[in-house]
């Protein structure tokens, strides 16, 4: 097998486009998902500058905005339905663009078969394909932005009938069109790259990588993927049911309505059927959100704190835990939508139960930095950093669980607080850790590190800038989506909270410029990187710099290790990388090596 | 942490450590200090400060430029010295979360006393006074992990910086200690889930049968309140019957509703339970009553209810919050289209007395002059339909 393909390889031509464009490579395909993940995070980011400049000086008008948003900014002040659709466009883009396909598309498909050892996925056309559907995705998104009638507007959650009807606003119209085909593909890429990561994870694994000798960004991304498999499709009926309703007078989600002076014939559709679709994807998403990232500050922790990961079953348990109670939670979304309350209190129960394997997780990592030799590099603070937003936004999740707290809560500041730190800013962290720490394996070059220090002080302080206060506003009841809080008496109080979480933004993302000279500038000028650049003991360093067809030049190492032995007692470097046979490693092995891993023995 | 610290650091170190807490100080310091300008709304000064802050921008970074050149000197000079800058920066990494704990904390301190103070009001329903105690105890428990937690994370990665005769301590897992942190978070969260699980039965049970019932109804951008006036019991309604003037679709061959009234502002009597039954027309609602802690969506097509027993009237409010303005509102939390962020109606918190001064004064909707306009709206809605019929069988 591996004959055939290196002797293929030397007689492929490769063109431009069969390198660059259509490439079937799976680090190239990698670099694109990154790359235009980084646009799309960069659109978002400016549509959140937009509406921050709106919440933060409500009744002042910027000559500017007019100039660069036309007529949805006429006079300097912006819309109330541009508003809506700018809070819409960026939850869209961030929540699936960035974080799920930039995320999970760009270190899925760079690390599976470097970690695991294989030549490429499992049908690298397949995986190309996922690409490009992703990117056609992306190109429609972004092309609903400048429609006449402004794109999708009634929140990233687009719940019908606000939804369905374009009488309801003027988002619903071409807008919301373009959203659901958009989203259509988005889920046919999903499910494409979603299939070729688990089959390659289950069946190409090279001799002696057990599943107990993954490294636990390979656990996180298979379970990922799983969940994305399993839930993608039941957004994607959803949509097709939402896209019937809107064109062909069905009436799955349409019920008594009378809009614009007019009764629709619509009867016996419930709205709440499409809540209870959406969030059967929705919850679940959060986590393919926020799972790779957390396996991707798991190697990041362990390798830079020169120790092995704390509880290594452990965390794959969790990892476990989560991606199965994900499945049994979404109804905490709508405990007030009017179900059943019964029901609510078994998602409540569910919901609580969640919490404990992130528990264990957090911990896990506190004691794997505990007594370790702690080398702070921009990935490694990237990735502490994730650590404490991921407590900070765990824990408030757990007064939003509760049901009767929820009461008070839903919809409210509070959730925006509490999703934007612990599935936005914590898997954002991940991305940036993970950019840093594999961009030698991506680019063959070295970021610069001083910049990655500035980059991490300046977001990490930004991000709590802006997310804690938001706390206590929805504490006091202000809630989210609104265009001003202008209207009523006790939320005027908050405007000057708003400003200044308006100036942290603002501030917080001039920071991100520093990430995009740093990432661009280095790919050109950026100091050539060594073969291991952070003595980590995963395959994928094993491979040469300079990338190649089929990753490794002979024949695929083989493993005869787990992932974590760093400062292994008796071992004269502080790493053993996998493919270090034990034999070569007498004075550092421990009984525990030969016995509970079998990969190990069948390979001797 | 330890005097020490000072002397080891080297001028280059220090120089970096400066830096990163100016920039700190001064992006909060700054941030704060825009705060007051909030309060006066109306600047007129507003293309002075933009510009302001444009020049501040092209100065920050040209400061940050001249830094990071300078950073870059004093790196080459130490590697020429024969020095490790992967171990200094490890040094100022981690002496910086030390910085940091102590500023983060600080931050902390400061959010829950000022804007804490502002967060949740006092709760002016029975249930609440419950639910706010449930909140109260979480926050206390979530607090104390959330603080000893980020002392562990930070003081570890200062603590355990890298250095060069550090090794690092092999111990991949201790499973008693695991079981411990699985079992303890289990059993704290099983506790919170039967207490928020007996309050969320008590608020979801039925309502008591005294209850005062309220319709209210969501519609693009404005709440709709039926009072069921003096028999206490709300006509029925039905979703054909919807029109420009009987805008709710109340039925009024119905008896019950002979009576029923329209109002522009909730009263409520105190003490009393009210049960709100919610509909919405055209698309979700949801009416929120922060200061009551009660929420339920309004959706079209499916009814939902609430009820819940209100304890404060609002002149005692406006005593209490010392603000004589002090109103109670209904307002919507469910994103609705444009105007979402104002769709609101007012409640008034009365005795029973003022409730029934105030019920008294209000006049039921349906009159002999109400009968004939809804009569030639239904007519006017069966003609369009006839018509719309009619040009379907042309086709």
């Amino acid at each position: 097998m591996s004959d055939h393909t290196t002797h293929h390889e030397e007689h492929h031509k490769e063109t431009f486009i069969s390198k660059y464009v259509f490439s079937m490579d799976h680090k190239m395909i990698a670099k694109q998902y990154l790359i235009t993940g980084i646009i799309m995070a960069v659109i978002g980011m400016v549509l959140s500058i937009l509406f921050r400049i709106q919440l933060g000086w409500p009744d002042e008008s910027f000559p500017f905005l007019e100039k660069v948003l036309g007529k949805w900014a006429q006079g300097g002040r912006i819309d109330p339905s541009f508003y809506m659709s700018m809070v819409t466009i960026h939850g869209t883009i961030m929540v699936f663009f960035v974080l799920t396909a930039g995320l999970s598309g760009t270190f899925s498909n760079l690390l599976i078969p470097l970690q695991v050892g294989a030549r490429d996925m499992a049908s690298p056309f397949i995986n190309m394909l996922s690409y490009w559907f992703f990117f056609l995705s992306s190109v429609i998104m972004t092309w609903s932005l400048l429609i006449e009638t402004g794109p999708a507007s009634g929140g990233w959650t687009i719940y019908p009938p606000l939804s369905a009807l374009p009488k309801a606003m003027p988002g619903s119209g071409l807008g919301m069109t373009l959203w659901l085909i958009s989203m259509a593909i988005f889920v046919a890429s999903a499910l494409m790259g979603g299939i070729n990561y688990i089959s390659t994870v289950l069946n190409m694994r090279t001799k002696g990588m057990s599943m107990t000798k993954l490294p636990l960004t390979i656990w996180a991304f298979l379970l990922t993927a799983i969940l994305g498999v399993l839930s993608f499709p039941v957004l994607f009926a959803g949509v097709i049911l939402l896209i019937f309703d809107r064109g062909f007078g069905t009436s799955f989600y349409l019920s008594d309505i009378f809009i614009g002076g007019e009764a629709l014939p619509n009867h016996g559709g419930s709205p709440v059927l499409f809540q209870h679709l959406f969030w059967f994807l929705g919850h679940p998403e959060v986590y393919i959100i926020i799972m790779p990232a957390l396996g991707i500050s798991s190697e990041i922790i362990a390798t830079n704190a020169r120790k092995p990961i704390f509880g290594y079953r452990a965390m794959i348990i969790s990892l476990i835990g989560i991606a199965f109670l994900s499945f049994i939670v979404w109804g905490h979304h709508m405990f007030i939508t009017g179900m059943n309350p019964f029901l609510g209190s078994v998602f409540m129960f569910t919901t609580l139960i969640i919490a404990v394997p992130s528990a264990v997780k957090t911990f896990n990592y506190l004691a794997t930095l505990w007594r370790g030799n702690i080398q702070f590099t921009p990935a490694m603070l990237f990735a502490i950093g994730l650590v404490s937003l991921f407590i900070t936004g765990g824990l408030t999740g757990i007064f939003l669980g509760n049901a009767s707290l929820d009461i008070n809560l839903h919809d409210t500041y509070f959730v925006v607080a509490h999703f934007h730190i612990v599935m936005g800013s914590a898997a954002m962290f991940g991305m940036f850790a993970g950019v840093y720490h594999w961009y030698p394996r991506l680019f063959g070059k070295m970021m610069d590190e001083r910049l990655g220090y500035f980059h991490f002080w300046l977001t990490f302080i930004a991000v709590y800038c802006v997310f804690f206060p938001m706390h206590f506003m929805g504490l006091d009841g202000v809630p989210r989506r609104y265009y001003a809080f202008t209207s009523f008496d006790f939320m005027k109080e908050w405007l000057a909270v708003n400003r200044f979480i308006s100036i942290a933004a603002i501030l917080g993302s001039l920071a991100q410029f520093i990430f995009l000279y740093n990432f661009f500038r280095s790919i050109f000028k950026g100091k050539k990187a060594p073969q291991n650049p952070w003595n980590s003991n995963t395959l994928e360093w094993t491979a040469p710099v300079e990338h190649m067809h089929g990753n490794w030049p002979g024949e695929i190492p083989w493993v005869y290790r787990w992932p974590y032995d760093y400062s292994k007692p008796g071992h004269d470097e502080d790493f053993i990388p996998q493919n270090v046979p034990l034999s070569q490693t007498m004075s550092s092995n421990l009984p525990g090596d030969y016995g509970t891993h079998h990969g190990s023995k069948a390979s001797h | 942490m330890n005097i020490s610290i000072a002397q080891q650091l080297k001028s280059s170190t220090k120089a970096i450590l400066l830096f990163v807490l100016l920039t700190i100080s001064s992006t909060i310091s700054f941030a704060q200090a825009t705060m007051p300008a909030a309060t006066d709304v109306a600047s007129q000064e507003l293309g002075i400060t933009f510009w302001f802050y444009v020049l501040l921008l092209i100065a920050a970074v040209f400061a940050f430029a001249v830094i990071n050149k300078t950073l870059k000197v004093l790196e080459l000079t130490q590697e020429l010295n024969g020095k490790k800058i992967k171990n200094t920066y490890n040094k100022v990494n981690g002496v910086f979360f030390i910085f940091f704990l102590v500023l983060f904390l600080g931050y902390v301190y400061y959010e829950f006393t000022t804007h804490g103070r502002m967060g949740l009001p006092e709760s002016a329903s029975e249930h609440g006074v419950i639910t706010d105690n449930l909140f109260n105890i979480t926050a206390l428990i979530t607090g104390i992990v959330f603080i000893i937690t980020h002392i562990l994370l930070f003081y570890f990665s200062f603590k355990y910086k890298g250095k060069e005769k550090r090794t690092a301590f092999f111990y991949p897992h201790n499973d008693k200690l695991e079981l411990y942190w699985t079992i303890i978070p289990a059993i704290v969260l099983a506790v919170m889930v039967l207490s928020g699980w007996k309050a969320w039965t008590n608020i979801t049970a039925p309502a008591p049968k005294e209850a005062l019932t309220i319709d209210v109804t969501g519609k693009q951008f404005a709440w709709i309140v039926r009072y069921p006036g003096n028999d206490n019991t709300l006509g029925s309604r039905a979703f054909k019957l919807v029109n420009d003037v009987n805008e709710t679709g109340v039925d009024f061959n119905d008896k019950n509703a002979k009576d029923d009234l329209f109002v522009n502002e909730i009263y409520l009597p105190v003490n009393r339970p009210v049960k709100f039954n919610f509909n919405a027309r055209d698309v979700i609602h949801s009416a929120y009553m922060p200061h009551f802690r009660a929420q339920m969506n309004c959706v079209p097509g499916m009814p939902t209810t609430f009820w819940f027993r209100p304890t404060i009237t609002t002149e005692q409010m406006r005593l209490k919050t010392n603000d004589p303005k002090f109103d109670y509102v209904l307002l919507c939390a469910k994103v609705c289209g444009s105007a979402h962020y104002n769709m609101q109606v007012k409640i008034v918190v009365v005795n029973d007395t003022e409730y029934a001064t105030w019920l008294a004064t209000k006049k039921p909707f349906y009159t002999e002059e109400m009968a004939k306009q809804i009569q030639e709206a239904e007519a006017s809605v069966a003609k369009a339909k006839e018509e719309k019929l009619a040009l379907n069988t042309h086709e």
